[in-house]
């Protein structure tokens, strides 16, 4: 039996940030108290009760809200119901305006290995236009708190192209973060979704040609550094590529804890119900909603779709002829490359992948 | 069966939108045929495209029993006919089975050119036209000034025409009192061998096919054997009855005069032709009846399946259509680009769009359609002579000693002060002016001679956008003319596309080649690299377009591990390809095919 994933979601945030579409909550103490003992419960009545985990991440919403001791009670429960191997990679997002000394040291108590914080740029302007509640200054400040409490891998997240920034803000960016150093980047080029408040004022992502000159000037520029850019978004130092990222991409399981969480267990995709108002009432005894049965086909069709988003890319014996030949115009066109017996991606392919990987669904004919 | 001199059988001709329709529903109220609750507008366009077109497309029949002011019950058959300038032939055959027909005339509008053209085809099957004049609730009605026109352009006497609004039902009393008097009691002879006209059929899925047809002579009863005089093709009469607004009334016997319809069992689609004649097997009529000029097609153009796998089914939808409208024809045709499907041949362009609506609506499948284009004659060095309806067939220029493409005679009735704007445009289109009359002093009518293959490309909607709306167009095709063409190649990615291969006037290839690469340009959509489109003629490239790549199509972030979202996105986009068709590695929408058809100015 191989390792388990396992995902946690933290529906709260101070404040919602006006790019953000996912499941968030403001919330009180109480709340976020009685969240935590039904996230425990949650755990503990797991049916997969047993199984040994090999990576635990707390995404949000923002993890970081959370008391020291609330992170206890859901350790304890983890561990109870888990086993948790030695170099299990743990880890916590944080906000910079939530990191404090406190908590970092219960986190560093708790077992926690790895931070991810959203950092999203250092240009106090553009922070206000996404709705952050911190400023540049207090990001840096977290970063080197979380390096004193001897935090040594780090994701620090940079959002890209966003509304009215230039190629030169963009670059600050970049230097900024590799001043810092942070074991692990994750790129994000700014996406307005219609039901934000941004997307409701009409702002606009910037043209394609203009996103594509930020990313690639961000995959040149970290890839200078030394990190390797092994999968669309994420950027790593050797050694240092997100174990639990990995998990979704190469189509291991991982469990779904938390309201709007979602999970892959036994063939099927699930997804906990993101109503927080129930999962309390329930003391986290809810029922997950089971989305896809994957079949045989399903997950051949994954892997095709997961493995094109990192640098694993396909093996060439597993593809139709078709796709051989498909993959070899993109080559000549710059999009993929090819190394003993994969195809990958190349970061101008990254940028295409949702075409590409629709193409070479089709030639695989599914 | 009803005595000969109580029958009345009688179509309505007019230009479109001038009010027959709306005349039928009312004469179909009056009679009480169609209860007022019952009456849904436009009863006889009981097609939905039809009802959305508003127009007639196809012919259909209804009898109407309507007690005259002389106390006598008459069973008045009204065959519908289509007004638009694409359906000569479907007129035709309705009038054939007709002794009269009424000419209704909008009463602001006046003679328009399918007023003409109804007209005579009405004088060529030697009808009693009785003139209507419609709408004159309208503010903007003159019908004294229209009742001139009718006399004066028609030579028709209209002087006591019914002066109507089908509207509001004004005067429509009087349209049936005059059917009952002034149109001609069929003539014919119950005693003599049956002769019978198809003047339409119809294919339903439970009966087979349904025949129309109009008695000449002699009686027809239930369970008679028929015989088909052109096929030869005999069947046993299931049901035979009268035609009726919401279905069919089976009746026992139908004698000469009558109109009426039959089932038996016919399930070819080919053993009915319309325009044959029907006979009785046991006691033969000697000769059919005279039939109608075969209608032509002047349109072509090829017709596939979005979906490859499809094409049999699109078999069957054309052969089935084909069944109601034998104007239509088809051939199946390989296409590099396309795979395979069929070339068919249209009265015109409105045809040939009702007939791809139609399949798609009515057989539920997607089509891609190539550029419509007219049929070329050919004279080859050795002699020998070709008709090319198909680009892709255009031989090369070496072999070919001369090229001909059909003209046609267009009529255009417009008001005066559009002249200038008429004869510009018809100059573009390669025009040679005729003549020009004067109707009344603010109107008047353009002949004008042109290549079909003008009017085919826009020609009337641009005709109507420069003449606000006014000018009416009426074309016959006249004869084949020596033309210098050109055969247009496009490619994409530098291999040629067949099925946008074009026929062109030498003077306009390079016009038109611009236009088209400019056109694909914008509607073919990015790719994953950059597309070169080229207008080419033989090896010589005359214009270039290119799409650039895209640049971005990615999800980035997979929130917490949620690949069902993603792959919704994925399938959503794949559900946005559907009309995609794949030419190579470039994915090339439907619209971009349809762009190149229109041109605007």
């Amino acid at each position: 039996m191989s390792n388990l994933a396992a995902y946690l979601h933290i529906p709260f945030c101070q404040q919602k940030c006006r790019y953000c579409d996912f499941f968030s909550v403001s919330s009180d103490e109480l709340t976020r108290k009685n969240f935590s003992a039904a996230l425990a419960e949650q755990i503990r009545n797991s049916p997969a009760k047993g199984e040994t985990l090999s990576s635990v991440y707390f995404g949000g919403g923002t993890p970081s809200l959370l008391s020291p001791e609330a992170f206890c009670l859901i350790f304890s429960a983890l561990r109870d119901t888990f086993s948790l191997i030695k170099e299990c990679e743990i880890t916590v997002e944080c906000n910079p305006e939530s990191v404090n000394n406190t908590l970092l040291a219960g986190l560093a108590d708790c077992g926690v290995n790895r931070l991810s914080m959203g950092i999203q740029t250092f240009s106090s302007r553009l922070l206000q236009v996404l709705g952050r509640i911190h400023s540049a200054e207090e990001g840096i400040n977290a970063f080197y708190r979380m390096r004193q409490f001897g935090f040594r891998n780090i994701n620090l997240d940079l959002i890209t192209a966003l509304p009215g920034m230039t190629q030169d803000e963009a670059y600050d960016d970049l230097e900024t973060i590799a001043e810092l150093a942070p074991e692990h980047i994750s790129v994000y080029l700014l996406k307005i979704e219609p039901n934000t408040p941004l997307g409701r004022e009409g702002a606009k992502e910037q043209p394609e040609e203009e996103q594509e000159a930020y990313y690639l000037q961000a995959d040149r520029f970290f890839s200078t550094c030394g990190y390797e850019h092994y999968e669309i978004s994420n950027f790593a130092k050797p050694g240092y590529r997100s174990m639990h990222n990995c998990a979704y991409w190469n189509g291991t399981e991982y469990l779904a804890f938390g309201p709007g969480a979602a999970g892959y267990y036994k063939n099927l995709r699930y997804r906990i119900p993101a109503d927080l108002k129930g999962y309390l009432w329930a003391k986290g005894n809810v029922a997950p909603v089971v989305e896809q049965y994957l079949d045989d086909r399903e997950k051949a069709k994954e892997k095709i779709l997961l493995s094109l988003r990192t640098l694993n890319g396909l093996k060439k014996q597993s593809l139709r002829p078709e796709t051989l030949a498909l993959f070899d115009t993109l080559k000549k066109n710059g999009l993929t490359n090819c190394v003993e017996d994969h195809y990958f991606l190349t970061p101008r392919g990254f940028l295409l992948s949702n075409a590409i990987i629709q193409q070479v669904l089709d030639s695989e004919r599914y | 069966m009803q005595e000969i001199n109580k029958i009345r059988n009688f179509s309505i001709i007019a230009h479109i939108d001038h009010g027959k329709s709306t005349l039928a529903d009312r004469l179909l109220e009056l009679t009480d045929t169609v209860a007022k609750r019952e009456m849904e507008e436009q009863v006889l366009d009981n097609m939905e495209l039809e009802r959305e077109h508003g127009i007639t497309i196809k012919a259909r029949a209804v009898k109407l029993n309507y007690k005259a002011s002389d106390g006598e019950t008459y069973a008045l058959n009204l065959i519908d006919t289509p007004g638009h300038v694409d359906f000569h032939y479907e007129v035709s055959r309705s009038l054939a089975a007709c002794e009269g027909a009424l000419l209704v005339v909008d009463a602001s509008q006046g003679i328009e050119a399918q007023t003409l053209a109804n007209t005579y085809l009405a004088l060529d099957a030697d009808l009693e036209i009785l003139p209507v004049i419609n709408k004159i609730d309208l503010p903007a009605a003159d019908p004294e000034r229209v009742i001139h026109e009718i006399e004066d352009t028609l030579g028709i006497p209209a002087d006591d025409a019914p002066r109507i609004s089908a509207k509001t039902g004004i005067n429509v009393e009087q349209v049936l009192e005059m059917v009952v008097q002034k149109v001609p009691v069929p003539t014919g002879d119950p005693e003599k061998p049956l002769q019978a006209l198809i003047f339409d059929s119809y294919y339903d899925t439970y009966r087979g096919v349904v025949v129309y047809f109009r008695i000449f002579d002699g009686q027809l009863h239930c369970n008679d054997r028929i015989r088909l005089i052109s096929t030869g093709a005999e069947f046993d009469t299931v049901e035979i009855g009268y035609l009726r607004p919401f279905g069919f009334e089976p009746t026992e016997a139908l004698t000469a005069g009558e109109v009426g319809y039959l089932v038996a069992s016919i399930k070819t689609v080919s053993d009915t032709r319309v325009g044959d004649t029907i006979t009785l097997a046991e006691r033969p009529a000697a000769a059919p009846l005279p039939g109608y000029k075969k209608a032509t097609p002047m349109v072509f153009c090829g017709i596939y399946c979005a979906d490859g796998s499809h094409y049999e089914d699109l078999r069957d939808a054309l052969a089935k259509l084909s069944l109601n409208d034998a104007s239509m024809t088809f051939e199946p045709e390989h296409s590099m680009a396309l795979g395979f499907g069929f070339r068919c041949g249209f009265l015109g362009l409105l045809h040939m769009e009702i007939m791809q609506e139609r399949i798609e609506r009515e057989f539920n499948l997607d089509l891609i359609t190539t550029a419509p284009g007219v049929i070329y004659r050919l004279t080859m060095t050795d002699g020998e002579v070709r008709y090319i309806d198909n680009p892709t067939n255009y031989p090369s220029p070496a072999q070919i000693a001369q090229a001909e493409e059909p003209y046609v005679n267009a009529d255009i009735i417009a008001p005066a002060d559009c002249v200038g704007t008429i004869m510009d445009l018809c100059q573009e289109r390669r025009g040679t002016f005729k003549n020009m009359q004067y109707i009344d002093e603010q109107r008047v009518d353009l002949h004008y001679e042109m290549p079909l293959n003008e009017i085919i490309y826009d020609f009337f909607d641009t005709l109507k956008a420069r003449t606000r709306g006014y000018a009416s167009l009426d074309y016959e095709f006249s004869c084949y003319k020596k033309s210098n063409l050109v055969k247009l190649d496009i490619l994409l990615n530098g291999e040629v596309v067949d099925a946008l291969s074009f026929i062109v006037p030498e003077e306009r290839s390079y016009a038109r080649g611009r236009k088209i690469t400019e056109k694909l340009k914008d509607n073919i959509p990015r790719q994953l690299f950059e597309v070169p489109i080229q207008a080419a003629i033989g090896s010589k490239i005359i214009a270039r377009e290119t799409v650039k790549a895209m640049r971005k199509d990615v999800l980035a972030k997979c929130y917490g591990g949620d690949i069902t979202r993603k792959k919704k996105l994925l399938e959503k986009q794949k559900e946005g390809k559907k009309r995609m068709r794949k030419l190579g590695s470039i994915e090339v929408p439907q619209e971009a095919f349809m762009a190149v058809l229109k041109f605007d100015e």
